[in-house]
């Protein structure tokens, strides 16, 4: 910036209004000047945000219909990994599952190891008693064989079971697998 | 300051050259590396040398004990194998793909009595067949491992589904 520049520039802000003041503040605040403190301030947000969003919150986008109507079929929500750290997962629990790398299944845990799950005529049997379960909306007539779930494993399914039963995923999975919980 | 940040990398460095070194002596690591190991030779890329993947699948015996029993869903492999016999099954799949990738992740290893070794890993197997067909499986895979003179060889493999009805 040249001499002339820069009296402009003094006289421009020796004169301007409070909110011009504010204005400047703000956007120097988004597009600051660059030094070294930009840069350290920079680092520690984009490190933050890796953290953050890499790790304890991982953004999810939800794809499929098996949890309707508690999860629409399109929708956005966040996988809190932190959810059992200190607990034990639990009988009713909404819980994001890894499949592979970046694809995860939204499910409810219904059984935990030991018990026996059984569907009849879309009721669902837990250690041979019926459950009520408010989040399930939609009719449905799934039958499946007793199945003893293993140590280890929980059995998850999806709140919709209008679904055919073949194209809805659901069964018993290894706990390791528990990402954490959706966030919202 | 300067003398200082050179210090400071040169620890770090030293440090983390420490640390893979142990790291890479471990029981945990060896075990490691015989799955990776069973990963590559199931690995085909595309264009492979014949002969070169030949040879590769012909060291089973290097990460196989003398029989390893296998337990799968699907596919049919179930029964007691030599190494040899899996030379040719591993040949035999391959053949059936143009290009396939098999990968071990998330490994959790214990090991449960001395000279033995138990891993579970969700194993990947994505690829396209010689027919066109693009495959993509995901399962989780339960491996045992004995240690035979002084080498940690798998002596048995159980296949089951992620979500297993």
């Amino acid at each position: 910036m040249n001499e002339k520049h820069g009296i402009v520039y003094r006289i421009f802000h020796l004169h301007r209004s409070d909110d011009d003041t504010m204005a400047a503040s703000v956007a120097e605040f988004f597009v600051p000047k660059f030094n070294r403190w930009v840069l350290l301030r920079m680092l520690a947000v984009a490190a933050g945000a890796l953290v953050v969003f890499g790790w304890l919150l991982i953004p999810c986008v939800i794809d499929g219909e098996s949890m309707m109507p508690t999860f629409p079929s399109s929708g956005f929500t966040f996988c809190w990994t932190g959810r059992y750290w200190f607990s034990s997962p639990r009988r009713g629990d909404i819980v994001v599952v890894k499949y592979v790398d970046k694809v995860f299944f939204l499910k409810r845990i219904v059984g935990l190891p030991g018990d026996v799950v059984q569907f009849r005529r879309g009721r669902l049997y837990v250690n041979r008693v019926r459950q009520r379960e408010p989040y399930v909306r939609y009719v449905s007539d799934w039958n499946t064989k007793p199945v003893i779930v293993s140590p280890g494993h929980c059995f998850v399914v999806g709140d919709n079971r209008s679904q055919y039963i073949e194209r809805h995923r659901f069964g018993q999975i290894r706990m390791s697998r528990i990402v954490g919980a959706p966030l919202f | 300051m300067k003398k200082f940040v050179v210090l400071l990398i040169f620890a770090a460095a030293a440090g983390l050259g420490a640390f893979l070194f142990l790291r890479g002596d471990s029981d945990e690591a060896r075990v490691k590396k015989v799955i990776g190991r069973f990963c590559s030779m199931a690995t085909k890329r595309e264009g492979e040398n014949p002969a070169a993947g030949a040879l590769l699948i012909s060291r089973t015996d290097e990460i196989f004990a003398p029989e390893v029993r296998i337990q799968a869903a699907r596919g049919g492999f179930d029964g007691s194998y030599t190494p040899g016999r899996l030379t040719s099954e591993l040949a035999r799949c391959r053949a059936v793909f143009r290009r396939v990738a098999v990968r071990a992740q998330d490994e959790e290893i214990s090991f449960p009595e001395k000279d033995k070794a138990f891993v579970v890993f969700s194993g990947t197997l994505s690829g396209d067949t010689k027919t066109g067909t693009s495959v993509s499986e995901v399962r989780d895979v339960e491996c045992s491992l004995v240690r035979l003179e002084g080498k940690w060889k798998i002596s048995q493999l159980i296949v089951h589904e992620v979500l297993e009805r």
